[in-house]
């Protein structure tokens, strides 16, 4: 059923493209959320990416084995990736976080404009899946005024 | 007025003649109807197929289900279309003056 | 017999491999972002072209007794390919959005089409059959 097949695809790029504005919202909410440099109770917030990967569906794969047929449906989340990149570490002292040595608090590694740029394809991507389902559904309508 | 006679009628015949001498496999006029009805009747099957399996949601597109609705409906208006004329060419026939 | 002629076998398969290419085109759009995705297309002109260029001998059998041929252009069947070679972003993912878009409104118009030219045919073989009452 290559057309609510194709339904089910746009809307698994759908919601992994809305898991992928969430992450980032949570990003950018969380760029303040500290911690105490080198005591691992009290992390600073780590950058969250999904990890987005092709799914194949088995019984596609049975149908249609030697034709070449499409062997992927749609895109699934395999996982939630945590940044492992160092914090920043900035100096102040009168912070609550603040590493009572040397005054330094670890903030999260997030950069607010690589966010917002991520922000922009996610929703892109989003539209254009929202595209490709309007169309798959316009091409059933039509199919259904065959003969009439 | 000298009237030619229609040179399909004579084409026609010699070529059922000639059927019957070659392969014996002439088709009769009962063969033939039923063959078409036979026709019609599958046609009809195979949409109800097709749609009893859409709605299974087993593997069909919806133009598949109605291209065979389609072609079920074609398929019986030309078998009542043709009963229609039989029916007429037969009252036709029964009210002539022998 | 009514429908065995080369343009509704046409136009039946050209709606098959449009809704195969909707397919397609939507699960490579769908994987726009993710990394190693490679995109596949439908290639169906080809066949066709291939299929009528090519003059067979089609039996055409006006008894259930004589020997029947398929008609060939029952055999051509969408292919769906896969490029590999391409690169298109980071993480070696090769969809172009802007491209798939294209293909996609196209192939819309192209099923749009196919279905209208089918319908229409449909209409006007009733039309006859009813003796244009």
């Amino acid at each position: 059923m290559a057309l609510f097949e194709s339904f089910s695809i746009s809307s698994s790029g759908m919601t992994a493209n809305r898991l992928w504005l969430d992450t980032i919202s949570n990003n950018i909410a969380n760029m303040n959320s500290t911690g105490r440099p080198g005591d691992p109770a009290q992390q600073p917030y780590r950058r969250q990416t999904p990890v987005f990967s092709a799914a194949v569906q088995q019984y596609l794969l049975n149908k249609n084995p030697g034709r070449g047929g499409p062997k992927t449906a749609g895109v699934k989340v395999t996982g939630i990736l945590h940044d492992g990149a160092p914090p920043q570490l900035v100096h102040d002292p009168s912070h609550p976080h603040a590493d009572p040595e040397t005054g330094y608090v670890a903030y999260p590694n997030i950069n607010v404009l690589n966010e917002m740029v991520n922000m922009l394809t996610a929703t892109r991507a989003y539209e254009a899946n929202v595209t490709a389902l309007n169309s798959a559904k316009e091409m059933a309508l039509a199919a259904l005024e065959i003969g009439r | 007025m000298f009237i030619t006679p229609v040179a399909l009628t004579q084409q026609f015949n010699t070529g059922v003649e000639s059927n019957k001498q070659g392969a014996g496999a002439a088709v009769n006029f009962g063969e033939m109807l039923s063959n078409a009805l036979n026709k019609v009747n599958e046609d009809q099957a195979q949409s109800s197929t097709a749609q009893l399996s859409f709605l299974a949601g087993e593997v069909q597109d919806i133009h598949q289900v109605t291209i065979a609705g389609q072609k079920a409906k074609v398929t019986l208006q030309l078998a009542v279309e043709v009963r229609n004329k039989m029916v007429e060419a037969y009252q036709e026939i029964s009210r002539m003056h022998v | 017999m009514l429908f065995n002629n080369s343009s509704f076998i046409v136009l039946e398969k050209q709606l098959d491999a449009s809704a195969l290419r909707q397919q397609v085109i939507a699960n490579n759009i769908a994987n726009a972002n993710t990394p190693g995705f490679k995109k596949s297309e439908v290639s169906f002109n080809d066949q066709l072209r291939a299929a009528l260029d090519t003059k067979r001998i089609h039996l055409q059998a006006n008894s259930p007794r004589h020997i029947t041929a398929r008609h060939p252009l029952h055999n051509i069947a969408p292919l769906v390919k896969t490029t590999e070679d391409t690169i298109m972003t980071y993480g070696q993912n090769n969809v172009d959005t802007e491209q798939e878009m294209v293909n996609l409104a196209a192939n819309t118009i192209l099923y749009n089409a196919a279905s209208r030219m089918l319908g229409g045919k449909f209409t006007t073989m009733g039309h006859i059959i009813r003796g244009g009452k």
